[in-house]
């Protein structure tokens, strides 16, 4: 309770020093590290009471912190990532530096905050073989986030919340045998890339290459809950080629990467790769 | 504005009376018992320990949103996902997520929803497959796409819209081509995973 409730003086009251110092010292209490809405008016609050961040407006009252990523070379001149069979070997979206977003210091994510993260990655161009095996159809390349949350070492990358690394062996003893990948049930920080789109008008089948320099985007979330995370670094990663599966003995849904194969021209040129972090209040 | 000016200060010599004191001491106190304003608080005095917690905003997360498993049911051939097939849908918007944002006060929610999807272009010549998305707010459609064509993609759906107050219940629901003559009943269709919802509420 943080209300002055002692009483006013009445006439004929003797004022004594202890008769003062008990009104004042009930002041002084509720005004101690009291003060709470019993005591603030309606309204009473406003932008120039919150302790703001002169690098953002409500900097620790909403919003936490705010970075971005930015790595772009231009078209014709981007890294080439190919379809090889070192798959669970994904490699980072990286044309050098700027593509991660680090945190020298850590920074904290506590109980209830919100990290938001939002990135577009410009293709270049693809090398795509046509394919008819139906193991082969349908194929993406799959990019994904990886956080660092050990060190500023950024030594110890791993999958955000609710994603997978798309490295598990399989091997369901059904064409094609061996293979790499994960269940779909975490693809959260995943995006895809379609590598060639195949469509089948009656007993036609016909292969198409993605266009060219196009855009693709994705946005992940992680609200955090229990104990704080530091985060030291974002990145995306990327491997292919990926292609949706299941088997009639085996029906949870996957995407794979088939081990043998290895058609090494097939490939993809990332020219630009752009990321931006939001780290806010979640309540 | 609940500024405290003196009302009363004894100078030596004074007899110090009830009503002297009174008009002084309750003056302080009104001030203090639910007076306080931006004119008593210091700048910047406000750090977010001292906050309630949802007294600007709310928010609803939800990762992982993936095809209803009640449309996870085609049987047709291996390469494919075991997803959507014309023996199960014929057509129309399909609620996929229902959500509740339970406690809202008045001011605006901003969406954002973002998945990867995959669909089965057969016989596109004389059916073109395509699908849509959309997002609603109490049975409101906030917002909704327009058809997506290509076997893989990711889109991004925004929103931002007023609201009174209350509860609200979200959906995210999708649609996709009506089956021909020429599509088979049991072929593999459409498939989506990894979606994720954002909502925040800010009030006014």
């Amino acid at each position: 309770m943080s209300i002055v409730d002692n009483a006013s003086a009445i006439r004929g009251d003797i004022i004594t020093t202890t008769y003062l110092n008990d009104k004042f010292t009930d002041i002084t209490t509720v005004t101690t590290s009291q003060i709470d809405d019993d005591n603030v008016r309606s309204e009473g609050i406003d932008r120039t009471t919150l302790k703001l961040n002169g690098l953002s407006t409500n900097a620790g009252i909403i919003l936490i912190d705010a970075q971005q990523s930015s790595n772009g070379v231009g078209p014709g001149s981007g890294t080439v990532y190919a379809n090889t069979s070192n798959h669970g070997q994904q490699a980072e979206l990286n044309h050098g530096s700027g593509t991660r977003i680090t945190w020298a210091a850590g920074q904290a994510l506590q109980n209830t905050d919100l990290l938001r993260v939002y990135w577009h990655v410009y293709v270049d161009s693809f090398n795509a073989e046509a394919r008819t095996e139906p193991y082969r159809q349908h194929p993406c390349w799959l990019v994904w986030l990886q956080w660092d949350i050990t060190s500023n070492a950024l030594a110890n990358w791993t999958e955000v919340p609710g994603q997978a690394a798309f490295n598990t062996f399989y091997a369901d003893g059904v064409a094609p045998l061996d293979a790499y990948g994960s269940p779909i049930s975490s693809t959260s920080g995943t995006m895809t890339i379609p590598h060639c789109t195949q469509f089948v008008d009656g007993g036609v089948v016909y292969d198409i290459s993605h266009p060219n320099s196009t855009y693709h985007r994705g946005y992940f979330y992680q609200n955090t809950t229990g104990s704080t995370i530091t985060i030291y670094g974002l990145r995306l990663v990327i491997d292919g080629l990926y292609f949706p599966w299941r088997t009639a003995t085996v029906t949870t849904n996957r995407f794979i990467h088939v081990y043998s194969d290895t058609v090494v021209t097939d490939d993809i040129t990332i020219a630009g790769c752009y990321m931006v972090s939001v780290i806010q209040r979640g309540q | 504005m609940s500024k405290s000016w003196t009302e009363y200060q004894p100078r030596i010599d004074n007899i110090i009376t009830a009503d002297g004191f009174n008009d002084e001491y309750d003056r302080k106190k009104s001030t203090i018992n639910g007076g306080i304003d931006r004119t008593n608080l210091g700048y910047e005095a406000i750090v977010h320990s001292q906050i309630l917690p949802n007294c600007f905003h709310k928010i609803l997360v939800q990762s992982n949103v993936t095809l209803s498993t009640t449309y996870q049911v085609s049987n047709a051939g291996v390469g494919r996902f075991k997803c959507l097939d014309y023996d199960h849908y014929t057509g129309g918007w399909i609620t996929n997520s229902t959500y509740s944002f339970t406690d809202l006060k008045e001011g605006m929610i901003h969406f954002e929803f973002s998945t990867w999807a995959w669909k089965y272009p057969y016989y596109t010549m004389t059916n073109a497959k395509q699908h849509m998305w959309r997002i609603t707010l109490n049975n409101l459609v906030v917002v909704e796409t327009a058809g997506i064509f290509p076997q893989f993609s990711d889109p991004i759906i925004f929103a931002d819209v007023p609201f009174s107050g209350g509860d609200a219940t979200i959906t995210v629901d999708w649609w996709y081509t009506a089956p021909s003559t020429d599509d088979s009943t049991s072929g593999n269709e459409f498939m989506f995973g990894g979606g994720n919802l954002l909502a925040i509420a800010q009030w006014r």
